[in-house]
């Protein structure tokens, strides 16, 4: 679950459901934080409907409950634990680092049509931004990563667990916010000139 | 990877815009001091620093309503839209130019922003007919372009605005043909933009009032 680590502000437990349904990251993500904080005697609280984390600062992570969401819970790689993933080998992190991008396109096209069908925000005369859909504001049909987006911006259940829900703006807000770190990483130069110099065109 | 940069580096300051309009301009700034470090030389590249461009002038015209910090955007953009090697995405940006400067002609003559006596931005910029001029080459550009119904619509809101501005009698034949066009492509529902259908309406109404 190196994955985590590439998200300063972590990522909450409906994130890892969308990536494993996405198939970006195993489907077993639950056991898999279980295993390797097995030291650390992280556990499930029993009784629940839906199994959850015990809530704790762990050796290497932390989970906390959302504060306003009790189904919700964040997961985050200590400080420390980051610090070391951005010094491992480029061949450890990189195929990371490119899945982190992906995923943080994905939940930002997101938000912008949900913005879009929810009337958040509307199109101005002078707008210039992806919430115009013309001309130039088009996504690029050339470009790959569109059409992959298009197969699975219908497996993005982060928002709406079928297409006939609406999410609420302030849930949106939310979603922004909890990503904001990590959309903020996304800028970093020294990470994109280390990936483009690796070969990843 | 230069595939996720050209969605990626769009979507984020277009969700500060959304979310936290305050950060916009700081963010598409630094998304642009990034570009232009990476030094990548593509059309596609050049088209990425034209749309941040694009968005720190539609912010800057909302916000800050600096006409010396427009103006220098609109000066970067000219460089950038000249550079476009593929003619087709090239007028594509012209269109856009064109528009935006049309725009901010209109808004310099309205007395709408800040620092606009700045000597830099000559006399001419602030007249209803160089503005008018401007976008009638965009229009006749965009009138040549595919799928240009929105683009055309746009054109026309803001030719009427400066109309409803002048007190010119003749209308050009086409405008209220185009506006009412307008006004029906803001308002389908694969594309709505209700903000653009209700402008279009309010100047339709005062249009038929003058």
């Amino acid at each position: 679950m190196a994955f985590i680590n590439s998200f300063p502000a972590g990522l909450s437990t409906k994130d890892l459901e969308v990536l494993a349904s996405m198939e970006l990251i195993p489907s077993n993500w639950v056991e898999l934080l279980l295993t390797i904080s097995r030291d650390q005697k992280m556990k499930l609280s029993s009784g629940l409907e839906a199994a959850k984390f015990l809530p704790d600062n762990y050796f290497i992570i932390n989970v906390t409950n959302d504060a306003s969401d009790e189904s919700l819970q964040h997961v985050q790689s200590v400080e420390s634990v980051q610090a070391f993933f951005q010094k491992s080998s480029p061949e450890t992190k990189f195929q990371i680092l490119i899945t982190k991008l992906r995923y943080l396109s994905y939940i930002s096209l997101m938000l912008i049509e949900q913005a879009k069908t929810n009337l958040l925000y509307n199109e101005h005369l002078i707008e210039y931004s992806l919430i115009s859909s013309y001309g130039i504001w088009c996504l690029n049909e050339q470009n790959p990563f569109v059409e992959e987006w298009k197969k699975f911006s219908t497996k993005v259940k982060y928002v709406k667990e079928d297409l006939e829900t609406k999410i609420s703006s302030k849930d949106l807000l939310k979603i922004f916010r909890d990503h904001e770190s990590n959309l903020v990483s996304a800028m970093d130069i020294k990470i994109i000139k280390e990936l483009l110099e690796q070969g990843n065109q | 990877m230069k595939d996720l940069i050209e969605i990626l580096w769009v979507s984020i300051p277009t969700l500060y815009k959304i979310f936290s309009p305050s950060g916009a301009i700081w963010t598409a700034s630094t998304v642009l001091g990034r570009v232009n470090e990476l030094g990548l030389k593509s059309d596609r590249f050049t088209l990425l620093k034209v749309k941040l461009h694009l968005f720190l002038f539609a912010v800057i015209n909302s916000e800050k309503k600096d006409a010396m910090a427009l103006y220098l955007e609109l000066t970067e953009l000219k460089v950038l839209k000249d550079n476009i090697e593929d003619p087709q995405l090239k007028q594509s940006v012209k269109i856009e130019f064109n528009f935006a400067e049309a725009h901010f002609r209109y808004r310099l003559k309205k007395r709408k922003y800040i620092n606009s006596k700045n000597s830099q931005i000559s006399e001419d910029l602030k007249k209803y007919k160089f503005a008018l001029a401007t976008l009638k080459e965009a229009l006749v550009l965009a009138e040549k372009s595919q799928n240009s119904a929105h683009m055309v619509g746009r054109i026309s809101l803001l030719e009427c605005k400066i109309f409803v501005s002048i007190k010119q009698e003749t209308l050009p034949p086409t405008l209220m043909k185009r506006l009412c066009a307008a006004i029906e492509h803001f308002s389908m529902v694969t594309n709505p933009s209700r903000r653009l259908e209700l402008q279009a309406n309010f100047l339709l109404a005062k249009l038929h009032l003058k």
